[in-house]
């Protein structure tokens, strides 16, 4: 009787232990979105100016988003997270991964639309950033 | 524009709500009208700095283009958040229910 009853729990610890419906959280990934969100925010500040004098810039935070991406990509269980950077990244989207096409094709962008469109995009970092935060920590879990 | 000016405006934007939805949902369009003006009040604060923001000239037509669906992106992502919150307390209840069994069961030993 004792030793069906260990059984029966070792069975549901496996069951349970095996089925985690989303990645843990996980620091390096954090780091990197909070750190990308600041180089995104900076650079859509030079939006005032001619986007061919700063190509250069472009190409740096853009290599950034792309590297916390790939690492995003590369984690399991992670498809939330990835659809959240999709929708910001999005070249046909409209957050930041448009406003760059947008700055790219008119040359220069009004004070006041990169005010509204900062925050905006502010906003789409928070909300990865945030998602992440909330996410069990590695500690926490019962192996 | 004076607030009396973005009211109306506003009244106006949920009348044309529900017309749009009397036009293309059919059947549905009680509910279409309710969550189109949900949205709208949800809008409202923005709409009125970027109404005044257009009057005077700081924003184009294209500009606020952009933003209502920049706006209406982020309530995506929003409700995607929403999905994972949810998923991370499904796992932390999991979690605990394999703390319950390992300290029951360490405890019988």
């Amino acid at each position: 009787m004792k030793n069906h009853f260990f059984s029966v729990l070792i069975l549901l610890l496996i069951i349970l232990s095996g089925c985690s419906t989303i990645s843990q959280f996980d620091q390096h990934a954090y780091i990197q979105t909070t750190s990308a969100k600041v180089d995104a925010l900076r650079l859509m500040n030079l939006a005032t100016e001619n986007y061919s004098l700063h190509v250069v810039e472009v190409n740096f935070v853009t290599t950034q988003i792309d590297k916390a991406y790939e690492y995003e990509r590369n984690r399991p269980k992670n498809e939330l997270t990835l659809k959240l950077w999709d929708k910001l990244r999005d070249t046909s989207g409209h957050l930041f991964g448009w406003f760059i096409q947008r700055w790219n094709k008119e040359e220069k962008l009004s004070p006041v639309f990169i005010r509204e469109s900062k925050k905006q995009v502010s906003e789409a970092f928070d909300i990865i950033a945030q998602l992440e935060s909330k996410k069990i920590k590695p500690k926490q879990v019962h192996q | 524009m004076s607030t009396l000016e973005f009211d109306e405006l506003f009244e106006t934007l949920k009348d044309g709500v529900s017309s749009i939805a009397k036009e293309t949902v059919g059947k549905y369009a009680e509910q279409a009208t309710a969550e189109g003006q949900k949205a709208l009040k949800t809008l409202k604060g923005d709409l009125k700095s970027w109404t005044e923001d257009a009057k005077n000239g700081d924003l184009s037509a294209a500009d606020l283009d952009f933003l209502l669906k920049g706006r209406e992106e982020l309530t995506e992502m929003h409700a995607l958040e929403q999905l994972g919150i949810a998923k991370i307390q499904l796992d932390k209840f999991k979690n605990g229910i394999i703390g319950l069994i390992v300290n029951s069961v360490t405890g019988l030993l």
